[in-house]
């Protein structure tokens, strides 16, 4: 059995957005600085939070938007979401011109240079939570809906504390690289539809059914992504519990057809997943780099899961007289450095 | 054929490498961090293929010690860990809080170690401006070193 740790890390780290990330934070930064200068908002509470794959620290290369979440705790109960969303929209168009659409429920702000948009969101408070408009009316008025975009956050850390690679090492949390991990097979294997945030619920229910404790980047993955599979069958009829909140199913643009597509997509991949994990090293590396694919929208598409150095691209392994293995013992003694 | 020079040690180092020696190093400050350097040697060449951690609790600002006992052990636990047929030890690694170079004492320990191995042995070493210095020894002797990222 393969679990091969060290290719993981690696395919790990391949689809890390670190130059996105620091974009993605510039840009916000921006935004809300700009929404923070304005006497409106501010009398109305103005408080700006990032939220999305972003902001929980969940999203894979490439990032291409960024979902901030602009809480407006002062607002009362007569706010016009139509008009204040006007506001924001003009507001920002003095700072980045050319660069703001007002859309239906929110106001987007490209970022040309770093391929990046953002895109704001309004809330007001109602009793202990926020509230979203859920549809804008001609005239400005609208039906809001409760939402609770911070809570998968805290979902999501705690789930990286439950879930361990090593027992006893807080810093081995397995449920995000997991999640980073599943985002990717989507995008490789699910036509567009369902989107990543929807295989993000479905990896946290996942965990919640399995909870899982397996000592390997390879088995979580073989198991999570088969609960996944047998998951999305029952998705298409019930819909799919909306962990942040009670009674509630998530929204998604996946037609039935697109539903039982990426369910039959799915179940291929862990199925390719288990052989993998049953190969030997190197013919397991050709299927994790297959399960794993590319990276999507860089420049150039690059291979996430690597060719282990002693494999050939076949899955033989190489036969290689120049390649003298690293020690097996350390120095003897001490060795001091200052 | 161009004959390798033999005083001139090529060093590959893996982004998993720099990786782990960057965020142990940031997790230490302002204590020294370090560890071993996982790899192996491919003809004239030594690949750092991956770093890992060995805790000194008695590290401070200007000084890291590796320690028989608990060195061996994490290189057993992490050979075990990475199933790379290839990975074993070929240096070691630490971290400065300052913007400083390796020192004396630090290119005198590499010199050492390496007298009881037939490769060469590398040391990197982390200074907290994010540059890596990094040298090299053979049987006892310092080598030029030549530095490449992968
Ligand atoms: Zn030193």
């Amino acid at each position: 059995m393969a679990t091969l740790a060290t290719h993981f890390k690696t395919a790990l780290s391949n689809i890390e957005p670190s130059d996105d990330a620091e974009n993605a934070q510039a840009a916000h930064a921006e935004v809300t600085k700009v929404l923070e200068a304005d006497d409106l908002l501010v009398k109305l509470g103005v408080d700006p939070i990032l939220i999305g794959s972003y902001g929980r620290q969940v999203s894979i290369r490439r990032v291409k938007d960024v979902d901030v979440f602009v809480r407006l705790s002062k607002a009362g109960k007569d706010l016009r979401p139509g008009r204040i969303l006007d506001h924001v929209a003009a507001v920002l168009e003095e700072s980045f011109p050319g660069r703001v659409t007002r859309q239906h429920r929110s106001v987007m702000i490209d970022f040309p240079d770093d391929d990046l948009s953002v895109d704001v969101v309004i809330a007001r408070p109602c009793g202990d939570h926020w509230e979203i408009p859920q549809k804008i009316e001609d005239d400005g008025n609208a039906r809001w809906v409760e939402t609770n975009p911070t809570k998968m956050a805290e979902l999501t850390t705690q789930a990286n504390k439950d879930y361990l690679l090593y027992d006893g090492d807080p810093g081995s949390g397995v449920y995000v690289p997991m999640v980073k991990l599943i985002r990717q097979i989507r995008r490789t294997w699910v036509d567009d539809q369902p989107g990543g945030y929807f295989f993000e619920v479905l990896a946290y229910h996942a965990f919640s059914n399995l909870e899982p404790n397996e000592t390997s980047y390879a088995k979580y993955l073989t198991v999570v992504l088969r609960e996944i599979a047998d998951l999305l069958i029952d998705v298409a009829d019930e819909g799919l519990d909306d962990p942040t909140l009670d009674g509630k199913t998530i929204k998604t643009k996946a037609t039935p057809e697109q539903l039982a597509a990426a369910a039959a997509r799915i179940d291929e991949a862990a199925t390719l997943a288990e052989a993998a994990l049953g190969a030997n090293d190197c013919l397991a590396a050709v299927k994790w780099r297959e399960l794993l694919g590319t990276t999507k929208n860089t420049t150039t598409e690059e291979q996430v899961f690597p060719l282990p150095e002693y494999c050939n691209a076949d899955g033989t392994k190489k036969k290689t007289t120049a390649v003298t293995q690293g020690a097996s013992t350390v120095p003897a003694g001490s060795g001091r450095y200052a | 054929m161009r004959a390798p020079n033999p005083d001139v040690v090529r060093v590959l180092i893996h982004s998993d490498a720099r990786q782990t020696i960057k965020t142990a190093a940031a997790r230490a400050f302002p204590l020294e961090a370090g560890g071993l350097l996982l790899g192996w040697w491919d003809n004239d060449m030594v690949v750092v293929r991956a770093a890992i951690e060995v805790v000194d609790p008695a590290a401070t600002g200007t000084s890291w010690i590796r320690h028989e006992g608990l060195a061996q052990r994490a290189l057993d636990q992490a050979v075990a860990k990475f199933g790379h047929p290839w990975l074993g030890y070929i240096g070691d690694w630490h971290s400065h809080p300052a913007a400083c170079d390796a020192s004396q004492q630090d290119r005198q320990s590499i010199r050492i170690a390496s007298l009881a191995y037939a490769q060469p042995l590398v040391l990197i070493v982390h200074r907290r401006d994010g540059i890596i210095d990094i040298h090299a020894a053979r049987h006892g002797r310092p080598q030029t070193v030549s530095a490449e990222s992968i």
